[in-house]
């Protein structure tokens, strides 16, 4: 993906801070049940997370530790970090080493929880709800959960990849919030870093300075040049 | 006698001119007639447009095969995309993604594949679970617009 990959990326992560007009805290999930267990955990993971936003007001801005740490407290049994991080470093997932691949899942998971954290204190006031399933699910393994965010007058769609672990579990795998797949903009992003001159093509600095590849701080890496044919390669 | 190498020298200088103008067809028209050697992948897009048929599908910017076929699954609100991939490009990992960008000016829709991790290969048959369908501008303004009114 490239700048316009990455543009739509930061809307799509705009577009779910709703407008900040109504400081009533009105935020809440739509109530629905599903025979689906996919379908109840987003439920019941948005659930959840609202209270926890909610609760949080009191005490993120004296210590906002505290609440990253409840958020991932929250994810981690519901995220499939592992897999995401393993679809992020893609081909370099395997040549990696043991070490780096850890790291870098460590790294992920603590960019990809203040991320999201801070992206979710935005949102005061809106409705949450997971959509029924459009279909019987044609992969007994994977699950598509549709979900809106509603705020004001727009809905946004966000769709979360159920993956089925070896364990029986249902995780969230991969998430694509109004079209743009996060974790291909992330494998794409990895890539072009790994190639970036900027870190010498060693995937021991791309791991340490993912917080920074996925800010979009450097400037050759937020115009990647993931593999397209005919594009200008990097700046002026 | 002489009459006759005219004739046949005119002759064969007009099937050599059909001939150039079908080479020129068909290498314009994209169609690879070394069948030999691919397989067919499949994968769901929730918005394909305008992606065409013989659209080249490609990893690191070098072609690897085209698509086949397009159809749509009205059930899911979804686009199966059928493509062609050459053998000789090598195996492809099972978690393999797909996104649908543009190329050039023109604006022609391709696909691009991103290699995954999976030791595993795609089979003939299979089908590209991680996909990017193509960002619709008007949605996107859409979405700025009613963010704006709301």
């Amino acid at each position: 993906m490239s700048a316009p990959g990455a543009a739509a990326l930061a809307l799509a992560g705009a577009l779910l801070l709703p407008g900040a007009g109504l400081a009533a805290e009105r935020a809440a999930v739509l109530e629905a049940s599903f025979d689906s267990a996919p379908h109840q955990l987003v439920q019941d993971t948005s659930r959840k997370l609202l209270a926890l936003i909610a609760e949080s007001r009191a005490y993120v801005d004296e210590d906002p530790e505290r609440f990253f740490a409840a958020i991932e407290a929250l994810l981690t049994p519901v995220v499939d970090f592992q897999g995401f991080a393993r679809g992020v470093m893609s081909v370099h997932y395997r040549k990696a080493s043991a070490a780096q691949r850890q790291r870098f899942a460590r790294n992920f998971k603590a960019g990809l929880v203040r991320t999201y954290a801070l992206t979710l204190t935005e949102f005061k006031d809106g409705e949450v709800a997971v959509l029924p399933p459009d279909g019987p699910p044609r992969n007994p393994k994977r699950q598509n959960v549709r979900m809106e965010i509603r705020a004001g007058a727009a809905a946004h769609p966000v769709v979360y990849s159920m993956v089925l672990g070896s364990d029986g579990a249902w995780r969230i795998g991969n998430i694509v919030i109004v079209g743009v797949n996060i974790g291909l903009n992330f494998r794409s992003q990895f890539m072009s870093a790994a190639r970036d001159p900027k870190y010498g093509g060693d995937l021991d600095q791309v791991i340490d300075a993912w917080a920074d590849v996925i800010a979009g701080k450097q400037p050759g890496i937020s115009s990647g040049n993931s593999g397209r044919a005919g594009s200008s390669e990097g700046g002026p | 006698m002489r009459m006759r190498t005219i004739e046949i020298g005119a002759g064969a200088f007009v099937l050599a001119g059909i001939l150039a103008l079908v080479f020129l067809a068909v290498q314009v028209s994209g169609i690879n007639f070394r069948t030999g050697g691919t397989y067919s992948v499949t994968a769901r897009f929730d918005d394909v447009a305008g992606l065409k048929r013989r659209a080249k599908v490609s990893m690191a910017g070098v072609t690897i095969g085209h698509v086949r076929a397009i159809e749509v699954d009205t059930a899911y609100g979804q686009a199966i995309v059928r493509m062609e991939i050459e053998r000789r490009a090598g195996p492809l990992s099972a978690d393999t993604g797909a996104q649908i960008l543009t190329e050039g000016i023109l604006g022609a829709r391709y696909i691009n594949l991103l290699p995954g991790a999976e030791q595993q290969a795609l089979a003939d048959g299979d089908e590209i679970l991680d996909t990017q369908g193509a960002l619709v501008l008007e949605n996107l303004i859409g979405d700025l617009v009613t963010r704006l009114g709301s």
